[in-house]
């Protein structure tokens, strides 16, 4: 979560950080780019604010549903960076069998990528209890 | 008294409707693109939590998504759309506004 702070801050319009600001204007780039002028800093800022949120829960032992909302968004958007990452861009993604066919760093970020799964999907499980 | 400058008055005149006109007439609708790194289950409670749908409505949207490709989630004004595609770019959801067709 620091590391993804961190490249948001660094330079936000790196490739893997590309999910993280899709256009508003699909069919219109010079409306996009005026509403990117307008609100991508605001977005990244709400992000930043996401992460910040987060990393603070590691230390308590309660917390509420905005809380759980700050969290499932941070991973979400870990899972976003590091899929990015790892080229994902079907529906059928799973981790490679052989694990010793994988870089060092491809290893690490396929256990990123699914820690941040599982913790997601425990989260939406509690929040959706709450949305009924 | 009369006056040997000329009087200058005001009249209406028509002009082209531009996008103003258009942004004001033509609702925007949002469209939720998928993107095979959401979850079907976070997708859902977006849903429900941006727009107030129920579970099983926001389950008919995310599956639309999934199946199809894209959704739309919601429509009204420009101000109103990108407003909703703000709040579901916050989420990480792919999300685009467009006219109303």
């Amino acid at each position: 979560m620091a590391e993804l702070a961190g490249d948001l801050e660094a330079d936000p319009s790196a490739d893997d950080l590309r999910r993280l600001r899709p256009p508003a204007y699909a069919d219109d780039p010079e409306r996009d780019l005026e509403y990117q002028l307008l609100a991508g800093e605001e977005l990244r800022q709400s992000q930043r604010a996401a992460i910040e949120a987060s990393a603070q829960l590691l230390d308590r032992t309660e917390v509420g549903d905005e809380d759980l909302w700050a969290l499932v968004r941070t991973l979400n958007a870990v899972r976003l960076a590091v899929g990015t990452r790892l080229g994902i861009d079907d529906e059928d993604h799973r981790r490679p069998r052989f694990g010793f066919r994988r870089s060092p760093d491809e290893q690490r970020n396929w256990a990123i990528y699914e820690l941040a799964t599982q913790v997601q999907h425990e989260a939406t499980l509690a929040l959706q209890d709450g949305l009924g | 008294m009369a006056s040997s400058t000329p009087i200058l008055t005001p009249t209406e005149t028509s002009s082209p409707a531009g996008d103003e006109a258009l942004d004001t007439d033509t609702p925007w609708i949002v469209l939720v693109w998928n993107d095979p790194i959401n979850t079907m289950e976070y997708v859902t409670i977006v849903f429900q939590k941006l727009f107030g749908y129920s579970k099983a409505k926001a389950e008919q949207l995310m599956l639309q998504v999934h199946h199809e490709g894209r959704a739309v989630v919601s429509s009204g004004s420009r101000e109103k759309a990108e407003v909703d595609v703000f709040r579901l770019h916050e989420h990480g959801l792919w999300a685009t506004m467009q006219h109303d067709e």
